[in-house]
């Protein structure tokens, strides 16, 4: 009878110890898909910075977009036939 | 700087004048006015420097122009019809309105275009560099 509790009990013993080894396993995994989404998630973060002062970049002056704003009976300082329309709009500030 | 650039190139480069009264608005509306009745008697690079050079006065008195526009011997009764006319409104929100569809980000003033583009520096280097390379392109 106790000797059969005894097989019993270190049986189970080296169950447990296999399951550990197991956990362990799946422990250094887990930590290494972790590991790879923290890196993503580092590399997303600094896009997402970067992203918004690109676009205010843009906001402030495209030096390629050409805007046509007519005459239109406005005043004009300077020779009216030259080629060169510099167009200003003016506050009194 | 206008000034600068017009001496710069007499022959070549015309400067557009657009109206955006926006600051202070009532005060600054009016000068507006004001400065496109001079207009009416070839006055508006004075009546426009003579309140540029003292904007603040208008905010203790918004008809300050009226005293410019003696100094610079107007005729009072066209000036005064000329400031209120239909005229004058409707192309001051003409220009506002051009500003304000042209698609332009800022709608800050003062705003400079050339040939449409708008310059990256507003000094007489950048508007020179500009202005030179857009004569080449049409030679």
């Amino acid at each position: 009878m106790t000797k059969k509790m005894l097989s019993i009990i270190s049986l189970s013993a080296v169950m447990v110890s296999f399951s550990f080894a197991g956990v362990e396993d799946e422990l250094k995994k887990i930590n290494q898909k972790l590991d790879k989404i923290d890196k993503r998630l580092t590399a997303i973060e600094k896009k997402v910075a970067s992203a918004p002062a690109k676009n205010n970049n843009k906001k402030q002056a495209d030096p390629n977009a050409v805007y046509n704003i007519p005459i239109a009976g406005s005043v004009v300082f300077g020779n009216p036939n030259a080629k060169i329309t510099i167009t200003e709009f003016t506050d009194f500030q | 700087m206008v000034d600068d650039i017009l001496a710069k190139y007499p022959n070549d480069v015309k400067v557009v004048i657009k109206n955006f009264p926006l600051s202070f608005h009532k005060q600054a509306y009016k000068a507006a006015q004001y400065a496109l009745a001079a207009n009416e008697q070839g006055k508006y690079k004075e009546m426009y420097y003579a309140i540029f050079k003292d904007y603040k006065k208008l905010k203790s008195n918004e008809d300050w122009p009226l005293e410019i526009a003696q100094g610079l011997g107007l005729d009072m009764n066209k000036f005064v019809q000329d400031f209120s006319s239909d005229r004058i409104k409707k192309q001051i929100d003409l220009e506002m309105d051009q500003f304000r569809k042209s698609g332009i980000p800022r709608l800050a003033v003062p705003k400079f275009l050339i040939q449409g583009k708008e310059p990256q520096g507003r000094d007489l280097n950048t508007f020179s560099a500009m202005i030179d390379a857009e004569l080449a392109k049409l030679k």
